[in-house]
């Protein structure tokens, strides 16, 4: 039985890419729309209900921070998926503080678009793909106790674990310091990869 | 002169001793000789008057027993009596000219002689009467007695005044005496006033001269050289002294002057150059207070508001060469410091030069100049940020060619022909490239601009490598080599480091080490602590090794060792190296042997 249709929104002020990333992303369950800049996807979600948001950061009038803002701001909880060629720590942080825990670095490949928006649409029975819904619902409790106990040093797992530990037990800003400082030791593994956590 | 001087002193001083003496040696023998003469005198009349007695005496007994007697035979012969008689007036003669000072002695004297020729009279008398009768001896006799009782009584008066004469005699000696003790004394305060005279001579012409000399060398050695000696007198022994000393004195005066105006132009000089210099220059003492500063350094002191000082800042790396007595002579422009003066940034590069002269005089200090690089900084920043933003700007569409050139090559909806997949193909490989060059221009960028805003906490070195060991372990399997993390050292203090900056160093050293390894090699990570400041982390791999002549290169941007054929732009040490040197670390080749190559990082301990 054909699935409900799910809607996207890709948001990037570069027309190719916006091309691209729709004919990647467009099959017989979904339905995608673009948006060129972050006042129009703000004007978009308003209108419409999206299942998920590709988000670049870097846009001319509102970049992707202030979309996200905006939106959770509205009470929009549309999980989101960040993707930026200048994604840094500060606004990885900023993210995550806002209930978003999925990362591309471009350049990117279709496959991990694919990958990435199957992920948030369709959690594997795993326990990291279990975790990471968990997060996106922003209970990061629920999220810690679901991460698979294996967590070798220097992994992704153990990056989340630590990061969602500081989540849970964020008292006041000067944790927000900490925090930036492990996104930032750990920037490049907490992005999506295809082959799973790493 | 002075010698001339001294001899005529000291010859008035021996001859007034030579006067002195001989005078009263003299009057010594004068005083011994009129006292003999004098005692032989006054003795003289006393042995007359004492020898009339005795004569009186013989004649009388050899002739008067004659005139006692009741008969007389026969006139005893008169021989005798004439010999007597002469010797007796031989003695009254004496008396006579021994009495002769005296009107009461020569009074004496001439009652003695009258007496005398009574007596001598009385006699005649008795020889002239050869028959005399008895009463008429009686009477002679007792005539003759009479006499002789006078003439006796006589010479007693006479022994009196001779006495008395001898006394005046010796009175007279002694005042006469008296007399010699006063010529010697007045003698002996002539000689003591000549010699004072003399010692006074002397210190005038020696003594004086002498401190005189000392007083204008004082003088001197105070800095006074117009002063000249006073010429003493013509032939003077310190004529020489202080011709030769106003020579000298002038001779300084002159040598000052000459150096007074060497000094004076090389001070101009100074002067004109450090005006010149647009740069704030402060030149300071050992104890780093300002001796001199440049117009421009007064007007960045003004601006600053720290007139008459050098800025805090300067004054904290001054203070850490002080510490290690070490020049501070930075080249790179981002060792620059800020200053902000009236709104505006400016950036200025201290150099900090230690001065020591280099004889005895121990003059140091510092030389610091501040040069301002905030046009190079700006200039810098500028072309960091151009090459960011250009970066930037060509990877955003990049990124959309990528996209669909990797969905075209993808085929779901259309088959491409083999010529169209070939071009498709090269265009994705041109793509990757270009991104490739535009994340290391970023990089590059990044190091430039980022590594002053390092987020650095204690870390341990040793997670570190095994993270960077972690990391590339795919990369390794995939070329067949082993990475091997030598065990913990034991006791290794944690580093104080941006981890994910220092991660960018391991990363890029062992993925060199990597790249360079031959199939099957071995790349070996080791922390070792060669110094108490730093640990060290080795990274060997058993590669070719890097070309001699490329080794003083690799750490500079875009430079690739030739006949490299692998990827990158060769940036990798550049950032390396500018990440360390942001750590204030090290980075270096130490190259061993032949196929054995060895990178090195000392990471500051915490």
């Amino acid at each position: 039985m054909p699935q409900a249709s799910r809607r996207l929104l890709v948001v990037d002020d570069e027309p190719t890419l916006r091309l691209g990333f729709s004919y990647a992303l467009t099959n017989k369950t979904t339905n995608v729309q673009t948006a060129s800049s972050g006042r129009q996807a703000l004007e978009m979600t308003a209108a419409n209900h999206f299942d998920v948001l590709i988000l670049d950061l870097r846009m001319p009038d509102i970049d992707g921070l202030g979309v996200l803002q905006s939106l959770r701001n509205m009470g929009h909880q549309t999980p989101i998926v960040l993707c930026s060629a200048a994604l840094n720590a500060a606004a990885a942080t900023q993210a995550i503080l806002c209930g978003v825990v999925d990362f591309l670095h471009k350049p990117i490949c279709p496959a991990e678009l694919r990958g990435v928006v199957e992920f948030i649409l369709h959690p594997a029975r795993n326990a990291y793909a279990q975790a990471m819904a968990a997060a996106r619902q922003g209970d990061f409790a629920e999220a810690l106790r679901l991460l698979p106990p294996h967590r070798p040093p220097g992994s992704s797992l153990e990056a989340w674990s630590e990061i969602f530990t500081i989540l849970l037990n964020r008292h006041h800003a000067g944790e927000i310091f900490l925090l930036e400082q492990k996104v930032r030791q750990n920037l490049n593994i907490l992005a999506f990869k295809v082959t799973g956590p790493v | 002169m002075l010698r001339l001087r001294l001899l005529y002193g000291l010859l008035t001083v021996v001859l007034l001793l030579w006067g002195v003496g001989g005078a009263a040696l003299l009057l010594m023998k004068d005083s011994s000789e009129q006292y003999s003469s004098r005692l032989a005198e006054d003795y003289q009349l006393i042995d007359a008057a004492q020898s009339c007695r005795t004569i009186t005496a013989t004649l009388n007994s050899h002739y008067l027993p004659s005139l006692a007697a009741p008969t007389v035979e026969k006139i005893p012969d008169r021989a005798r009596y004439d010999e007597l008689k002469k010797e007796l007036l031989g003695n009254l003669q004496i008396i006579r000219m021994g009495t002769r000072e005296d009107r009461r002695s020569e009074d004496v004297a001439l009652r003695f002689s009258q007496a005398v020729q009574i007596y001598f009279g009385g006699y005649e008398n008795y020889f002239n009467q050869q028959d005399m009768r008895q009463d008429e001896r009686a009477e002679l006799l007792r005539f003759m007695s009479i006499q002789t009782q006078r003439l006796t009584d006589l010479s007693e008066n006479i022994l009196t005044v001779g006495e008395k004469t001898l006394f005046s005699g010796a009175e007279r000696l002694e005042k006469e005496a008296g007399k010699n003790i006063l010529f010697i004394a007045t003698l002996v305060i002539l000689g003591t006033t000549v010699a004072a005279l003399i010692y006074y001579q002397l210190v005038r012409h020696l003594v004086d001269p002498v401190s005189g000399l000392t007083q204008s060398i004082e003088e001197i050695r105070r800095g006074n050289y117009e002063l000249s000696l006073p010429m003493p007198g013509r032939g003077s022994e310190f004529t020489a002294v202080a011709t030769a000393f106003n020579d000298m004195a002038s001779e300084l005066k002159v040598h000052r002057r000459q150096t007074n105006e060497h000094l004076l132009r090389t001070n101009l000089v100074n002067r004109a150059i450090l005006e010149a210099i647009p740069s704030p220059v402060y030149v300071l003492g050992d104890d780093t207070k300002v001796i001199q500063m440049n117009p421009a350094a007064e007007d960045l002191s003004d601006k600053l508001g720290i007139i008459g000082r050098i800025p805090l800042k300067i004054q904290r790396i001054l203070d850490d060469c002080r510490e290690n007595d070490s020049h501070f002579l930075p080249e790179d422009p981002r060792e620059a410091l800020l200053f902000r003066i009236q709104e505006k940034e400016y950036y200025y590069l201290p150099r900090i030069f230690r001065f020591e002269s280099e004889n005895e005089s121990g003059e140091s200090g510092w030389a610091i100049l501040l040069h301002n690089v905030s046009r190079i900084r700006w200039l810098d920043d500028m072309k960091t940020n151009l090459i960011a933003t250009v970066s930037h700007e060509i990877k955003t569409p990049l990124t959309g060619i990528r996209m669909v050139l990797h969905l075209l090559l993808e085929e779901r909806a259309t088959k491409l022909d083999e010529m169209q997949k070939t071009m498709v193909n090269s265009a994705n490989e041109d793509c990757e490239r270009l991104l490739t060059t535009l994340n290391s221009l970023l990089d590059l960028s990044r190091a430039e601009s980022g590594t002053t805003h390092l987020s650095r906490h204690n870390t341990s070195l040793h997670e570190r490598v095994e993270s960077a060991a972690r990391t590339f372990s795919g990369m390794a399997k995939n070329k067949d080599v082993t990475i091997k993390v030598e065990p913990q050292l034991s006791g290794a203090p944690e580093v104080y480091i941006d981890p994910v900056r220092l991660d960018e160093v391991l990363n890029n050293l062992v993925s060199n080490a990597i790249k360079h390894s031959p199939q099957g090699g071995t790349v070996s990570l080791v922390i070792s602590k060669p110094e108490a400041d730093f640990l060290r982390v080795t990274v060997i791999d058993d590669g070719p090794g890097v070309p001699e002549a490329a080794q003083s290169r690799i750490f500079e941007r875009f430079y690739r060792a030739p006949g490299q054929d692998l990827d990158g732009v060769g940036l990798g040490l550049f950032i390396s190296r500018e990440i360390m040197r942001a750590h204030e670390g090290r980075i270096g080749l130490k190259e061993r042997s032949e196929n054995h190559t060895e990178f090195y990082i000392d990471v500051p301990i915490a």
